[in-house]
């Protein structure tokens, strides 16, 4: 059902504003229908040349969406629609340079190897976000170490950029190369930016380059919904472009249309001055729920589904006749640890769910070498051997691979084994290919390999069974003559074009908050409201965490329950800090039935030992 | 040939099950209750599937075996008189799909009934993208029962899609609580794909054959079986040769292979009357419908059964037999009877002693319930008995309806007295 909403007199005027405008847009405000409004008046009040419009977003998924709900097809279109980093690659490719970007596998295992080189105490993913940074803002070159330039030497090895270069390359050609500016100024004559939150320093200053005095430039965003700043997202940036270019008007849009009121009403006390007005007429529901620990936290959100949706079971059965869906839920937390018992008691009561950048079966480390192994069996090729060896699985001296690359001369695999098979490590792994190469050529089927394959790497054991199980279960169908790989790997293909999950599925969402944003669910649950959490303290920004709250909060269509425990993982914990900021009218306290239980059980054993003593 | 076949029933692998719900337990017990082919049950689950595929083998077309090996163990321990029967298995799964239609949240349980190890893995591969199938045997997808159809439809018309006991309040396409009011509501342009419907406990084909919808589709009961020694307690009977296809298009084109059903007596069940417990008001649909279902002791809405639920939706009166009609054969099961030939609890070791002895000499419990003339039952030693299933196929039992959470009862006889009465020498027994 497609409900078409009267457009308020602020997004009205945001969307035929004549000059340069910049959108502030809360949570619910119609930002992205703001957004396409806007392109439409564009293109069909001002009849404006589509090739002079360029959108940009910050996920590649932003970009799709926009173009989806423009009905346009990507290639044909005249309309620039692309991220920073797309747009910047599209420009630097059509000037005539030659850019190799690295695949982010890539980018991992450089990284990894960098790290046991040099053996950093960081994990992969920070060591990868202070390179980021670094490359960011270019500025604060303290942060510049032999290590970084490591990772760099490496990269140019191979003469490969990453995503970061690829900005400052952009960056620098744009304020090198006068006529590219130009003729780019003079070509966009409206730049319209999504989610501006979300812009680094490095981005501002490329947007700089490509405006000009007689540009119309259209940014919407909600800053305090910036949450990225520990990417580099400037959570200043708003007031940034407004001390830049005086000139540009100021535009908020402040009818919330997600939430109903009471959710508006407790989520405003966190930026009071710039406070939404709900739409519904719906009070709804916040509640702040005080549960003993992560364990009682879990069950009692798996109850509220449960009994929201009328009981999975006849024991649980009871009356319900609102629509209610598993996909109206969502559970966020602050990172995936937080949610382990969650799962497992969501597994245990077999609601459907589903975890947002949760790596489906094909993804898990061993269904995926599994995959790789396969897929070399059918096409025996140098590219396929290396994803082998690349595959986390194995967890391969990072040395074997490069002296197998720098044999890449011969492209051979024949050629190839021979000459370095002698590696320590890497024998063991050549003669199991052989062996199972051996099996493919004499017709043995799909079914057979796979289980040759576990059986010589040693794949099947009690916490894979069940995901091999699966895997098994699911190549049954493709039989077990000589076709069966090649039915199979085209089958493995399809799924990667459709994402492994089927994203329309009705399952209940667990999310990150950062994951969350842009989203929107009737049932909201924030886990762990609590000190060290939300907000973590400790080298944290508090302003950021309670944006990152504020985000959670205003992902809530009609109830938002904020949980927290009296101790998790055996430690005394204390509720968040914001409480005292969101607390009053229309947030309701309470307290988990489990925790009186249990309180009144430990009184009532207190009381019988007291007694006992007197004997 | 006479086939009874249970397609609904469950492994070990799903909720609240028994343990011995393996292959072999079900392949030991389909020999001694007399039942011909087997519903493997959960195929959905993917250990499930493997133990399936590991221990099963082709047999007819469409059917399994127990592997030789694995048989002839269990044989050995089977007496003669019910070791010659042939079991086959058929592969079958229960979804539970939980989503919302027409602003309500909708519960429906359906099975799903494939010919091949290759039409479950392409269910199993489309599902999994769905839901969760390693948490329970019968899992929960969010899923509209039509798309599921539709899923079967697309991967192998001969894959059957029945939706499971019917009238059941909570979980069920016409349940009170959270079904649908037709077949049509439910499934939409899809609605003649429904070529059957599965009885349930709670009702019997009587009932079923008052709705218009009903007049023309096959109506099959099966177990839902929770532990070996339960499956076959309801059953449809064919016939025909072991053939997955000749079983499928019998049910499909709901002919004369399709002889007809063994029923529970569906007053037994929990919700059959109307009524309130604490009240102690039990009432049938038409006095139910006098008080505008308002309870006449606390003038609070009365819990409405099974049967009500009948009423509402039906469209001819009750003891209406449409002219296509199949048969039905109401049980009691066998330890039951010698229970109450004994005046003792079902689960006590008297009981499964005389019932081992009973079935080790004449043979399985169908046969004794259904076939064997009662004359040799006597004369085998068993004259009590060969009474009281006299009583059973001629329908002549005690009936009290359950309601409202009570369960029904079914009874050979009215009192003590009457048990007593009936003969001396239960000791033979």
């Amino acid at each position: 059902m497609n409900v078409i909403f009267q457009r308020t007199s602020e997004q009205e005027k945001a969307i035929k504003s004549q000059g340069s405008v910049i959108v502030k847009a809360g949570p619910g405000t119609g930002k992205t229908m703001t957004l396409i409004g806007r392109i439409y008046f564009l293109l069909n009040d001002l009849k404006i040349n589509p090739e002079e419009i360029l959108v940009l977003t910050f996920t590649q998924k932003a970009a799709q969406e926009i173009k989806e709900r423009l009905n346009i097809e990507s290639e044909k279109s005249a309309i620039t629609v692309g991220t920073f980093h797309s747009f910047a690659l599209e420009v630097l490719l059509d000037e005539g340079l030659k850019i190799k970007l690295a695949s982010e596998a890539l980018r991992q295992k450089i990284i990894k190897e960098i790290i046991l080189e040099e053996r950093l105490k960081t994990t992969a993913r920070s060591f990868a976000e202070n390179v980021s940074n670094f490359k960011n803002f270019n500025s604060n070159s303290s942060n510049l170490n032999k290590d970084i330039l490591l990772y760099q030497s490496k990269l140019e090895r191979d003469d490969l950029k990453d995503f970061d270069d690829l900005l400052s390359i952009f960056h620098t050609k744009l304020k090198e190369d006068l006529k590219l500016k130009n003729k780019l100024q003079s070509r966009f004559g409206h730049i319209l930016i999504d989610e501006f939150q979300d812009t680094n320093i490095l981005q501002y200053e490329i947007l700089k380059q490509v405006i000009n005095s007689r540009s119309h430039l259209f940014v919407i965003g909600d800053p305090n919904q910036s949450i990225y700043e520990f990417r580099g997202a400037d959570a200043q940036v708003f007031s940034r472009l407004k001390d830049d270019y005086s000139e540009i008007e100021d535009i908020r849009l402040t009818k919330n249309f997600r939430s109903c009121q009471d959710i508006v009403q407790v989520s405003n006390r966190l930026f009071p001055k710039s406070p939404l007005n709900p739409n519904q007429t719906d009070r709804g529901k916040v509640m702040l729920i005080e549960t003993l620990n992560e364990y009682t936290e879990s069950e009692w959100i798996v109850n509220l589904i449960t009994t929201s949706i009328g009981g999975l079971d006849l024991n649980q059965a009871v009356s319900n006749d609102k629509e209610v869906n598993f996909s109206d839920f969502a559970i966020l937390y602050r990172n995936h640890n937080l949610s382990k018992i969650l799962v497992q008691k969501l597994k245990e009561s077999g609601i459907p769910f589903q975890r947002i950048g949760e790596s489906s079966l094909y993804e898990k480390k061993e269904v995926s070498f599994i995959i790789c192994v396969l897929k070399f069996l059918n096409h025996q090729v140098m590219d396929n051997f290396y994803l082998i060896l690349e595959n986390d699985f194995l967890n391969l001296d990072y040395k074997i691979l490069h002296k197998v690359k720098d044999f890449n001369g011969k492209k051979i695999w024949l050629d190839m084994k021979s000459n370095i098979s002698s590696e320590k490590g890497f024998t063991e792994i050549v003669l199991k290919l052989e062996e199972l190469i051996k099996s493919f050529k004499d017709g043995v089927g799909l079914q057979q390999l796979v289980l040759s394959i576990c059986d010589k790497f040693q794949i099947k054991n009690e916490s894979t069974n069940l995901d091999i199980e699966q895997f098994l279960s699911i190549l049954i169908q493709f039989g077990n003559d000589n076709y069966s790989i090649d039915k199979f790997i085209h089958f493995i293909s399809w799924l990667n074009e459709n994402n492994f999950y089927d994203k329309k599925s009705n399952k209940v969402v667990l999310s990150t908050i950062h994951s969350a944003k842009g989203l929107e669910f009737k049932y909201v649950v924030v886990m762990g409201f609590e000190d060290n959490l939300i907000p973590i303290i400790k080298g944290g920004s508090i302003k950021e965490e309670k944006r990152l709250l504020y985000v959670a909060m205003t992902r809530a269509k009609n109830e938002l329950y904020l949980t927290y425990t009296r101790i998790r993982n055996k430690r005394k914990t204390k509720i968040s800090q914001f409480k005292n900021i969101i607390k009053g009218e229309g947030i309701v306290e309470m307290v988990d039935k489990s925790l009186e239980r249990r309180i009144k059980a430990k009184e009532k054993w207190k009381l019988r030992n007291s007694q006992l003593k007197f004997f | 040939m006479q086939l009874i076949v249970d397609l609904h029933l469950h492994s070990h692998f799903s909720r609240a099950t028994s343990k011995s719900l393996t292959l072999e337990g079900l392949y030991k017990w389909g020999k001694i209750k007399g039942v011909n082919v087997i519903g493997t049950g959960d195929f959905t689950h993917p250990s499930w599937f493997s133990e399936l595929r590991d221990k099963l083998e082709p047999a007819e077309p469409g059917l399994f075996r127990l592997k030789p090996t694995i048989a002839a163990d269990i044989d050995k321990s089977l007496s003669e008189s019910i070791k010659k029967q042939e079991i086959r298995f058929i592969l079958t799964s229960e979804i539970s799909n939980i989503y919302s239609k027409l602003g309500k949240v909708r519960k429906l349980h359906n099975l799903v009934i494939a010919p091949s190890f290759e039409d479950v893995s392409k269910i199993n591969s489309y599902l999994e993208r769905i839901g969760n199938l390693s948490a329970d045997g019968r899992p929960i997808l969010g899923l509209d029962s039509k798309e599921l159809l539709k899923i079967c439809l697309k991967i192998n018309e001969n894959i059957l899609f029945i939706p499971a006991h019917i009238w059941t309040p909570w979980f069920a396409m016409f349940g009170s609580k959270s079904g649908f009011d037709s077949i049509k509501e439910a499934f939409d342009e899809l609605s003649g794909e429904i070529v059957a419907v599965e009885t349930g406990l709670s009702s019997d084909p009587w009932m079923n054959w008052r709705i218009k919808e009903l007049q023309n589709i096959a109506i099959i009961s099966n177990s839902d079986a929770h532990s070996p020694q339960k499956i076959g307690r309801e059953a449809t009977i064919f016939d025909c040769p072991f053939d997955y296809f000749q079983i499928i298009s019998a049910i499909k084109n709901n002919d004369e292979r399709l002889l007809g059903t063994i029923e529970f007596f569906p007053e037994e069940g929990k919700y059959h009357f109307d009524g309130h417990r604490i009240c102690n008001v039990k009432l049938s649909a038409d006095e139910t419908k006098k008080l505008d279902r308002i309870c006449p002791v606390c003038h609070h809405q009365l819990t409405v059964g099974v049967n009500f639920r009948v009423s509402e939706l039906a469209s001819f009166p009750v003891g209406f037999k449409p002219e296509n009609h199949k048969k039905v054969e109401y049980i009691i099961p066998l330890p039951e009877i010698i229970a109450e030939l004994k005046g003792v609890s079902v689960s006590t070791k008297s009981v499964s002693d005389t019932f081992i002895k009973v079935y080790n000499t004449l043979g399985n419990e169908f046969a004794i319930l259904r076939n064997i003339p009662t004359k040799l039952i006597s004369e085998a030693g068993f004259p009590e008995l060969s009474l009281a299933v006299d009583l059973v196929r001629r329908n002549k039992v005690e009936i009290e309806p359950g309601y409202d959470g009570v369960y029904g009862k079914i009874r050979l006889f009215k009192d003590e007295r009457a048990r007593k009465n009936f003969g001396g020498q239960m000791s033979l027994l």
